[in-house]
């Protein structure tokens, strides 16, 4: 699976952090672009039907009649039909979405967190330190995403929290040249410069300045891994390494529907319609987080 | 035929066949015989067609080409067309119970009184792919390529996996040019049937072949006397095997074979639509219906096929005979079998596999029966149930559809209080832990296998054979089966030892209640409208000399 590393590293003014104005400078921007909001919105009704799911799920996602196995879209009692087993779709889904988004943001949030720590030092110090990181981070690079993933969870054992942990074990790469490659085009500017003449420590550089203009592309980088997250863990509970049967997963759910494509594809394609919006759901509000915390948008 | 037989057979048949039905096939079967080839389409007799391709979207890898050093049933489907043993299972016909033994490479043979020692004159003007007659000699060398530690071409992994053939061999001897007698140290009365099995296959390879290419590497060019040669195997994609011209027995009808690996369910039924594939097996239970209604033509059979669970007696709980027949009564089978697989498998309420001497179709056990069930457990101090984690695999070889099986049943039993927590593992990784067996707190793991020789049932309960000497995965330990297994074993009278082998399979079911069967797979082959002529026997692979592909 490849993922383009290279982004433009768009720096924001050194006066971002400190003017008192710059967040709400900065949420104006975000609240005007429309596609973000909407992201937004999808994301925080998904995330609210996720948590109120023992409220609003109509059934228990885990109990299933064989009786109403494969019931249609639109069957009275089950709006979205019913799957394999005879579980409600919807049901699945709005449980579902506990996994889905915790598998989808979890290792990203971890990794993005541990990329920032090694990206700012291999940034920062430069020299022997940074080749170190990065050569070892260089290996990680030489295997495909899933095949390294699978390989983790095959050694430490299958389960969720297991997958989530190696997700973010094999992102770390990714999103650590992410923040070095914007560590060492903005330590070379001139407010930087300026800042060390004025005697700034190398902590205060790395605190004050690099990483309030660090943060910015590595948010946006880590909003678009969430959806594909969402696909990898699904991928790994399809292999029997993630999410175990009966878990609701809308991964998990697209996996099983496939055996039933041709005589019921909702049970396979309404939860990959899920994936498919939420994932853009993410990427949209990465773009509006970009134009945001972008100071030449925002003149 | 006998009544009995007859009546046996119908018993066996697919649900829905009916007297006359078999009857009119068994008359196709006749006219088979007469040279004109019964056919899935009514018993309509049809001229073959010479020659064409014939794809099969295979569901899973086959392992290394050797027959005598693998066993699976995927790769048996690809050596059977291309090796011959001395006997043979014949599996031109649909309409038997049970696969005939069959002389193949063998004319005819005798076995000692004592059991001790089996004579076989061979077939003359045989020869290997490479021109290699095959005579007693030839098969002294591929003999003791399986038994002789200490000959110059013994090979142990072919050893190994044909010990349950060559264990208690103790000489292979060219008596003349064509006679070939084998001894033994103890009578063993499934020998013959235990030689048609997919584990370790004792099929003849050629001597010059292996004296050239050296024991592992024959693999890679293998050669044997079977009625289609090897072209080519490129490892995960197909293996092509092409009409022997210089075959002893009748031609095939197409000139070549193509083995298409195609895992995943959904895209082998996408490939057979296409007509990228001309059939394949194991379809998803939910598309068989709208197969048929696309005129694509479905097969079954009674296979020797169980899909059960290993019980732990090692675990806390399963411990109890009581948790153990309650288990038994916790999962609607009936119901699994009509709405879950679609009618594609029925119920099994025993360890003896059907195709076998001492299956009886009518044994039952248990019944599904929630209330007794919970009353057991209560019996058993567990009122509030218990938790407990089951094993299975996310696909595999015969596994049918694992986890919508597994879920389905873990359902049933949270209903009587057994709450299962599933663990899924990928095939390899699964095999892998049947060698470790079930630890304490893991109350199942899930296979589902069987064979036309009652052997079976030793190879999967006898007390030695515990891991990781064998695949006795739950620990079952009774010395009471394992001494009616060695009397099994040495009684020559077929109908006195299918007898001592259900006296086995009534104590496993009902005193112990140790293995957990769920249903047995009706084998479902589904084929494109153009392919005429293919068999689907009672065994878990099949030939594919009688097929043929229309324009």
């Amino acid at each position: 699976m490849p993922i383009s590393t290279t982004l433009v590293v768009k720096t924001a003014m050194p006066q971002l952090r400190r003017s008192p104005s710059a967040f709400a400078q900065a949420a104006r921007v975000f609240l005007r672009d429309r596609q973000a909001v909407l992201g937004l919105l999808i994301i925080a009704i998904t995330a609210g039907a996720a948590l109120a799911a023992p409220l609003i799920s109509p059934y228990d996602p885990l109990t299933a009649e064989g009786a109403v196995r494969l019931a249609p879209v639109g069957t009275p009692g089950h709006v979205l039909g019913t799957d394999e087993q005879g579980r409600d779709i919807l049901s699945r889904l709005i449980w579902g979405g506990r996994t889905s988004l915790m598998v989808g943001i979890l290792p990203t949030v971890a990794a993005g967190i541990v990329a920032l720590g090694l990206g700012l030092v291999a940034g920062q110090l430069g020299g022997v330190v940074d080749h170190v990181i990065m050569r070892v981070l260089d290996v990680f690079f030489a295997f495909p995403l899933v095949l390294l993933a699978i390989a983790i969870v095959g050694v430490i054992g299958p389960g969720m929290g297991n997958q989530m942990f190696a997700l973010a074990v094999v992102l770390v790469p990714y999103s650590t040249r992410v923040v070095r490659t914007a560590t060492l085009s903005i330590k070379s500017l001139e407010f930087v410069e300026s800042a060390r003449a004025l005697g700034a420590g190398s902590g205060r550089l790395l605190g004050r300045h690099l990483l309030p203009n660090v943060l910015p592309p590595l948010l946006v980088y880590t909003s678009t891994l969430v959806g594909m997250m969402i696909v990898a863990s699904a991928g790994l509970s399809f292999l029997g390494l993630g999410v175990q049967p009966p878990t609701p997963d809308w991964g998990v759910m697209v996996g099983n529907g496939r055996l039933v494509l041709y005589r019921a594809a909702h049970v396979a394609t309404i939860p990959g319609i899920v994936i498919v919006i939420a994932a853009l759901a993410f990427n949209f509000v990465g773009d509006g987080l970009r134009e945001a915390l972008d100071p030449r948008a925002r003149r | 035929m006998d009544p009995e037989k007859i009546d046996l057979m119908l018993r066996m048949l697919p649900d829905g066949v009916s007297r006359r039905d078999f009857l009119r096939t068994a008359a196709a079967g006749a006219a088979g015989a007469a040279g004109v080839l019964a056919t899935p389409d009514g018993g309509r007799a049809q001229t073959p067609k010479k020659g064409g391709t014939l794809v099969y979207g295979m569901e899973g890898p086959s392992d290394i080409l050797d027959p005598q050093a693998t066993g699976c049933w995927l790769t048996y489907r690809v050596t059977f067309q291309m090796f011959e043993g001395l006997l043979a299972e014949d599996l031109t016909r649909a309409d038997v119970a049970i696969p005939s033994v069959i002389p193949r490479l063998a004319e005819s043979y005798t076995v000692a009184k004592d059991g001790l020692s089996r004579t076989f004159k061979l077939r003359k003007g045989v020869k290997f792919h490479d021109g290699t007659p095959f005579n007693a000699q030839a098969a002294v060398f591929s003999w003791e390529r399986m038994y002789k530690k200490g000959a110059p071409h013994f090979y142990a992994r072919a050893n190994s996996y044909t010990s349950y053939v060559v264990e208690y061999i103790t000489g292979a001897e060219a008596v003349d040019e064509y006679t070939l007698k084998l001894t033994f140290s103890k009578p063993y009365a499934e020998w013959e049937r235990m030689t048609l099995q997919s584990w370790g296959e004792p099929m003849m390879v050629s001597p010059t072949q292996v004296k050239k290419t050296g024991n592992e590497k024959f693999a890679d060019a293998p050669i044997g006397t079977g009625p289609f040669k090897f072209v080519e195997n490129v490892p995960g994609d197909r293996i092509v095997l092409e009409r022997f011209k210089e075959y002893w027995g009748p031609q095939p009808n197409v000139d070549k074979l193509v083995f298409r690996r195609l895992d995943d369910p959904a895209a082998r039924v996408a490939a057979l639509r296409t007509g990228e594939v001309d059939f394949i097996l194991a379809p998803p239970p939910d598309e068989v219906e709208a197969l048929g209604k696309e005129k694509f033509q479905v097969l079954q059979s009674n296979a020797p096929h169980i899909w059960y669970w290993h019980v732990n007696m090692k675990d806390d709980k399963f411990k109890d005979v009581r948790v153990r027949k309650a288990l038994q009564m916790s999962v609607d089978k009936d119901r699994m079998c009509k709405e879950l697989l679609r009618g594609t498998a029925k119920p099994a309420w025993s360890m003896i596999s059907p195709a076998t001497a001492a299956y009886d179709p009518n044994y039952k056990p248990y019944s599904y029966d929630p209330d007794k069930a919970k009353a057991l457990l209560k019996d058993a101090g567990l009122a509030n149930g218990f938790e407990t984690t089951f094993w299975t695999s996310t696909s595999g070889s015969g596994q049918m559809i694992p986890v919508p099986m597994a879920e389905w049943i873990q359902r049933d039993l949270a209903k009587v209080g057994i709450r299962v927590k599933l663990e899924t593992f990928d095939w390899i990784t699964y095999l892998a832990k049947m060698f470790q067996g079930l630890r304490p707190g893991h109350g199942a793991y899930q296979l589902s296998w069987g064979m036309t020789s009652n052997f079976w049932i030793d190879i999967v309960a006898r007390s030695t054979r515990q891991p990781d000497k064998g695949v006795n995965v739950g620990w079952y330990a009774n010395p009471k089966v394992d001494n009616l297994l060695d009397t099994a074993r040495a009684e020559l009278d077929d109908k006195k030892r299918a007898a001592v082998y259900k006296q086995i399979d009534r104590i496993i079911m009902e005193e112990d209640a140790s293995f957990f069967p769920i249903c047995n797979d009706l084998n479902l082959v589904v084929l494109s409208p153009k392919v005429k002529g293919f068999v689907n026997p009672p065994e878990e692979w099949f030939q594919l000399w009688t097929p043929w592909v229309e324009a």
